[in-house]
């Protein structure tokens, strides 16, 4: 296959292309869904993918397509298109900053091999799981769980030289709890995931994943309706690692910032209190997000966004990084071989700060405190979010007291930026994430300490 | 595709079902009047199903050669399975349907797209030369479908499409118009460019309006957005087997008001969503879903007919990479009185246009709840369109709102599934 890409890309660059790379992956997975302790869906699956990017002065074409016999007619194609926008009077002017060749073959070794796990295993994990799921109570009245794997081949190659070729593997495990009381219904849901063999479910224990889905449905039973209004809160690190990823990070993204968003034209600006330090971190060892190249093959780093309050930097692909001047921060990625890659975040955290865990809850006199992720909306360009929290405790002279769900906060990010006056100790960078733009998911992972906001919009239906 | 019939032969004592599904794609998309970028992809693959002691087991290749091995694995597959399933579908004599194919967009260079493209930047200019594309996307799609079974089905059809969404900026205003078409003929460019240069210049000097009860008149768009999150699963047959549908109990009740008709139909010419056979090889068909407000009947796909003793709808959906789901196909709406679009205006007294909206996907499927924020209204005061509107919120019930139905327009066309005109609401509420 390598002397195919290579042969590829030569042609395409005598032709006159400015510049080319090849990414193609092939892949075998496996899909397991259990809904009431029936598996109602048991597929497997074999899929290769192979695209094609194509810079000719300054425009780009892809083309993808997922026949290896394609490779010559594709690259035509990639090729042709990128010709016909040059040809349209864009005056586009894409030029790539510069980046390191790697020729590299990189053989992960996994201590528990997803390859090697039987599907016996894997449906042994679910009945498991659905044996404690339910166990948990006679209100628990319904659980669905997902089993899926993947292991694939990967290849990235470009007209520079660069060759690296990868065997990623992943898995993910879901269990979703419904638990019912009269009329009232509540459902939650607890995960598992990793991009490093199966050791990490085996150690978790597919059981007590379950037990804990249904716990959380159990304990929402009890929840109350939250407050409206501006408070104090206390973010647990999910949230406020969601707060940072949607908010911070897809507004430090430069193919937005070179556009229109909150932080353009804002480098070395103040945007933000002194303890508002932000990260994003592909080198974490085996988190969700982390990766050793992004899809344009440059190795993936750790990018200081802001220190001390000050915007320091934007996340960059080899096309941002060449419009604004400067290296790539390795941020390019993409779902799959069928997709251009676009800048992405990998591991996206608050770095940590000062403060106990018990000063910054006995700083609140009336507020609250948010867990739980439950989905959102940013504009990154107007500046607003709006985030659902799947539950949450009001915070009374200091402590928690009563439970609450199904909150929501909303507000102008800069305006949360200067109000977050306290900062946890101790960091968490923890959460399995997919992060959609374009049309993209790719996996990430977001986190930081507690944060304490000292006035926030919530959103409750009281 | 005889490599498929020579493993079936090979296989013959297992029911077996074959859906390759080929796709072409190639789209354009402009940022701020320049296109940034432009792709085609290709996808081809096969998925196969089998049945062991009545239960289905699955697997998926994109390698031809890789069939045999497929066939294996599904068989491996059905018997960790608990989906029952008995056979597959008979063969039927399959209806042609019109204007679903157009061998101009099968064959549609990305060069002939990008030109589309920059017609559309140039006659948006022309309306008016402080227009400009915030963003477009083009695309010309062709699909390749076959489903062969062990019950001696052998179908094949071809299919095809264009869409183009734009989202035009005039001052601090923008309008945003999307067309889909199965064939070239009634794609038109210059009405997007005209329609959506009328919107953004229209959007200039939004006001802020007063919370009221009030007529709503709804673009179609509007309604697809919410039907697709609300009456679609609840008329799911697999939702309402597992009791996540409202209407689970109500065929026969009245659910919406006594001039409605809605009509879920695979079988109509020129409709986006029309096949000759769906995703099991199911023929398609016409079903009323609901018949002067009363409710007719659910959707179904094979597998969740077979559970019911009844002969599936038509309504399999779905690719070569996994087993089929149910959805609608084409949903006709018709109503008993309808009038020009100029004249559902002129006879509301107080009302709002609702022409793009946010948010509908989180409305709540079972209940029927949903909030939206207005991105495009404009307020009707005594039968005219007095000015844009801003910071206002449409809240209410779906199935409410079709017990509400006043009057439709007489502007039929096709947004995803719903073929529909603009439709006024009575009585609903609005928050500013």
């Amino acid at each position: 296959m390598d002397v195919q890409i290579k042969r590829v890309l030569e042609a395409v660059m005598a032709k006159g292309a400015n510049y080319a790379d090849i990414r193609c992956s092939d892949n075998s997975s496996t899909n397991i869904t259990q809904k009431n302790g029936k598996i109602e869906d048991m597929t497997t699956g074999k899929s290769f993918a192979l695209g094609i990017r194509v810079l000719y002065k300054g425009s780009w074409g892809f083309a993808s397509t997922n026949d290896m016999s394609e490779i010559d007619s594709v690259s035509d194609t990639a090729f042709r298109i990128a010709k016909s926008i040059q040809a349209s009077n864009n005056n586009n002017d894409i030029v790539l900053a510069d980046a390191k060749t790697v020729e590299k073959t990189i053989v992960n070794k996994y201590e528990r091999d997803i390859k090697d796990v039987s599907i016996d295993d894997k449906v042994l994990f679910i009945n498991d799981g659905y044996k404690a799921a339910t166990g948990a109570s006679s209100e628990i009245k319904s659980v669905h769980i997902s089993y899926s794997d993947a292991h694939a081949k990967k290849v990235f190659a470009n007209s520079e030289g660069a060759y690296i070729t990868s065997n990623p593997q992943y898995f993910r495990y879901y269990v979703f709890s419904n638990a019912r009381r009269g009329e009232r219904i509540e459902q939650s849901h607890d995960r598992c995931a990793s991009f490093s063999g199966i050791g990490e479910l085996i150690q978790k224990d597919p059981a007590k994943i379950a037990s804990s889905a249904s716990q959380k449905a159990l304990k929402l039973l009890e929840a109350e309706l939250p407050p409206s209004g501006t408070m104090p809160a206390i973010l647990h690190p999910e949230v406020g690692g969601v707060f940072v990823h949607e908010a911070v990070g897809h507004a430090s993204e430069a193919d937005h910032a070179l556009r229109e968003s909150i932080f353009t034209s804002k480098l070395g600006d103040t945007l933000g209190s002194e303890k508002l330090n932000i990260v994003d971190d592909a080198t974490l060892n085996e988190k969700h997000g982390s990766y050793k190249y992004d899809d344009e093959g440059v190795r993936g780093k750790k990018t200081q966004i802001f220190k001390k309050g000050v915007l320091e930097s934007y996340m960059h692909s080899r096309e941002t990084a060449g419009a604004m001047g400067v290296e790539s921060t390795g941020n390019g990625r993409a779902q799959s071989p069928e997709f251009m890659p676009i800048v992405r975040m990998s591991n996206t955290y608050f770095e940590k700060g000062d403060m106990g865990h018990d000063e910054l809850f006995e700083g609140v006199k009336k507020g609250i405190y948010m867990a739980g992720f439950k989905g959102g909306q940013v504009d990154t360009t107007g500046g607003t979010f709006t985030f659902g929290v799947e539950y949450g405790y009001l915070i009374e002279n200091g402590k928690k007291t009563k439970l609450v769900k199904d909150c929501a906060m909303s507000g102008q990010i800069l305006d949360v930026l200067k109000n977050i006056d306290g900062v946890g100790n101790k960091l968490y960078v923890d959460s399995l994430g997919y992060c959609g733009k374009n049309g993209q998911m790719v996996p990430v992972c977001d986190g930081g300490p507690y944060l304490r906001v000292n006035n926030l919009l919530v959103g409750g239906q009281k | 595709m005889d490599v498929i019939f020579d493993v079936m032969k090979k296989y013959k004592e297992v029911p077996l079902e074959f859906f390759g599904s080929g796709h072409k794609s190639t789209s354009v998309d402009m940022l701020s009047d320049k296109i940034v970028s432009s792709d085609m992809s290709v996808t081809k693959g096969v998925g196969v199903k089998a049945i062991v002691c009545g239960r289905a087991g699955f697997a998926y290749t994109t390698d031809a050669s890789f069939i045999e091995r497929a066939v294996k694995d599904a068989i491996a597959n059905a018997k960790y399975s608990e989906l029952k399933q008995d056979g597959f579908p008979e063969i039927q004599k399959l209806k042609k349907i019109k204007d679903i194919y157009d061998p101009k967009i099968y064959d549609m260079s990305p060069e002939e797209l990008v030109n589309f493209s920059v017609k559309l930047r140039e006659s948006l200019k022309v309306e008016n030369k402080d227009i400009k594309v915030n963003h477009s996307v083009f695309e010309a799609g062709s699909t390749d479908n076959f489903l062969v079974n062990s019950n001696g089905i052998s179908y094949s059809a071809k299919s095809t499409g264009m869409s183009a969404m734009v989202e035009a900026v005039y001052k601090d205003s923008s309008g945003s118009v999307s067309i889909g078409t199965p064939t070239i003929k009634g794609f038109d460019v210059c009405y997007l460019s005209q329609k959506a240069a009328r919107l953004a210049m229209s959007g200039v000097g939004r006001k802020n309006i007063k919370s009221a009860e009030q007529s709503v008149v709804i673009d179609s768009d509007v309604l697809e957005s919410l039907l697709e999150n609300t009456l679609y699963p609840s008329i799911n047959a697999d939702m309402v087997q597992k009791g996540q549908s409202s209407l689970a109990g109500k065929i026969g009740q009245q659910i919406g008001c006594s001039g409605l008709d809605i009509i879920d139909s695979g079988i109509v010419d020129g409709g986006l969503c029309s096949s000759a056979f769906d995703r099991d090889g199911t023929m398609s068909q016409e079903t009323s879903i609901m018949s002067s407000g009363a409710l007719d009947s659910f959707i179904y796909n094979h597998v969740a007919a077979s559970r019911e003793g009844k002969k599936s709808t038509g309504n399999a959906s779905g690719g070569f990479g996994a087993m089929s789901s149910i959805l609608p196909t084409n949903v006709m709406l018709k109503f008993s009185e309808s009038m020009k679009f100029d004249k559902i205006i002129s006879e509301i007294k107080d009302g709002i246009f609702i022409y793009e909206t946010m948010g509908a996907h989180t409305a709540n499927h079972i209940t029927g709840d949903f909030s939206l924020s207005i991105n495009k209204g404009f307020k009707i005061i005594d039968g005219e369109i007095a000015y844009p509107v801003k910071n206002a919120m449409f809240a209410g019930n779906v199935f409410e709102l079709l017990k509400n139905v006043s009057c439709f327009g007489d502007d039929v066309r096709q947004s995803g599934h719903l073929i529909a005109p603009t439709i006024v609401f009575s009585g609903q509420k609005i928050v500013g």
